[in-house]
């Protein structure tokens, strides 16, 4: 990555023995070589920048004490986005212990009052707040494989799931995007557009309950 | 889900599993030939491609800087403080530094800590670093005044001379920042062993320029270290270098703060509005010293 300009000659894996081998140094230099696009999974599975840093850092010390155990079945990569990964769902599934907080979500019988400002804001919001109404396992599936480019294979050792539940995850994720976004059900849609004008007026059938 | 439908027409998971080819082959083969022949489901599977173009199109999104440098900060306390004293004595490659771009929104730092030994430490080290880099780089090497400042920060690392702040009115870009900030730390280094050797006299050679009537309130040094403060994320954080400047064209400081590796410093590049309460940051970078 760009990250890394000037600093070229050490592979992670160099980098992760040397930190084994007591460079402290080195363990800096893996985590700042790849740490935007753990960021971008964080950010993007929990929602919220706050948590994601909480989680980032976290699992930037699991991995700091874990190195010496790192047996290179996997690509540091993906040793790294796994750490990080269970690190934020760990959050989710202590959110989810914790009383409810209302979320700023229109509800069906509130007025989607920002619906006709919402068709001028950047379709890349709608997007994110859209993945925002996911469950926690189709929004981290996604968010590697769709969002982040991973393939279906290293998402499934990052997720440590198969093959195949990454793609149903994926699949159904993508499905319940769909309905959230373009309105899936009015057939007088045009294909491709009014993908911000709909996202409040058309809510899945359940979206509202991943809210609380 | 419960999104069947009552007409005939598979639900728009069922599509979606068919396109990532998740049904057995009858299932598929079944689906493939009402789709192929059937205007809603064909739009169906569009809308799903345009969901995948959507997802894959959503910008990158860059750690913001304080987030950075709460995770280095966490990591080296994780590590042994030997770690740090061996990177300052190893012989480092010069390599170009890291210049990230700036997030829409600089966040206040959360639980950002670092006790006030381990900076100071890092900046005794750095200095002595810096101060050798800057004696190798003028040519002349002045034995006695880098000898001393080593010794005296390496001896003292709470006696911390305070940055001589200048005012080159230089104009740094994204691209100049990283030697901009290499040279600036040689001469401020410099200068202050300058003003060491001197006992304490004033550096002549770092005669403050009238700096942009923008950056006035920047010149206490209160409201400066108010703004030092909300860089850092805590206070007592004494930079090794201010310049005050331009970047790209604007009224900016350069503020040059000490790293979590003694071979490196942090450059902020802020706007007049720094303060307690917001950054106004411009940019930041972090900077691999040469030496």
């Amino acid at each position: 990555m760009e990250d890394t300009a000037g600093e070229q000659g050490r592979s992670d894996l160099d980098l992760l023995r040397a930190h084994a081998g007591g460079d402290h140094e080195a363990f800096g230099e893996l985590i700042q070589r790849h740490r935007d696009r753990l960021w971008a999974v964080a950010l993007r599975t929990l929602g919220n920048p706050d948590e994601a840093a909480d989680a980032v850092q976290d699992a930037c010390i699991s991995a700091f004490r874990a190195a010496a155990g790192f047996r290179g079945d996997s690509a540091v990569t993906t040793w790294l986005h796994r750490i990080v990964v269970n690190a934020c769902l760990d959050r989710v599934r202590r959110r989810a212990s914790r009383p409810a907080v209302a979320l700023p979500d229109s509800g069906p019988d509130e007025p989607a009052a920002p619906g006709d400002a919402l068709a001028d804001v950047d379709t890349g919001l709608v997007v994110e707040a859209a993945l925002a109404k996911l469950p926690v396992e189709q929004r981290t599936a996604i968010v590697l494989v769709d969002v982040e480019g991973y393939s279906v294979a290293e998402t499934a050792v990052i997720l440590d799931v198969a093959e195949g539940t990454v793609k149903s995850r994926c699949a159904r994720g993508r499905a319940r995007l769909a309905i959230l976004l373009v309105g899936l059900r009015n057939p007088d849609d045009p294909p491709g557009v009014g993908t911000a004008s709909t996202t409040n007026t058309r809510q899945a059938p359940g979206a509202g309950k991943e809210a609380t | 889900m419960s999104e069947q439908s009552t007409d005939g027409h598979p639900a728009v998971d069922t599509l979606a599993d068919l396109g990532a080819g998740l049904l057995d082959e009858r299932t598929s083969d079944g689906l493939r030939t009402h789709v192929d022949g059937c205007a809603r489901c064909a739009e169906v599977e569009d809308r799903l491609a345009v969901v995948r173009a959507q997802l894959a199109a959503l910008p990158p999104v860059p750690m913001p800087p304080t987030v950075a440098a709460r995770i280095d900060t966490a990591l080296r306390r994780a590590a042994p403080s030997k770690a740090a004293a061996s990177g300052a004595t190893r012989g480092r490659p010069a390599a170009s530094g890291t210049v990230l771009p700036l997030p829409d929104r600089h966040r206040r730092p959360g639980r950002f800590t670092m006790p006030a030994g381990a900076v100071a430490a890092g900046v005794a080290l750095l200095l002595a670093g810096a101060v050798g880099f800057g004696a190798l780089r003028s040519g002349e090497t002045n034995h006695t005044s880098s000898a001393t400042a080593g010794r005296k920060a390496a001896g003292a690392p709470g006696a911390i001379a305070p940055a001589h702040p200048v005012a080159s009115g230089r104009n740094y870009s994204a691209t100049t920042l990283v030697t901009g900030v290499r040279a600036l730390v040689t001469t401020s280094a410099a200068a202050d062993s300058r003003g060491r050797a001197a006992d304490g006299s004033s550096s002549p050679g770092l005669t403050s320029l009238p700096a942009d009537a923008a950056l006035g309130r920047l010149r206490q040094p209160a409201a400066l270290q108010a703004c030092v403060t909300e860089l850092a994320g805590q206070p007592g954080v004494r930079p090794l270098a201010v310049d005050y400047a331009r970047f790209q064209g604007a009224p900016a400081v350069i503020i040059v703060l000490p790293d979590r590796d003694p071979a490196k410093v942090q450059a902020w590049v802020v706007g007049p509005n720094c303060a307690a309460s917001q950054a106004d940051l411009k940019r930041y970078a972090v900077v691999r010293l040469a030496g």
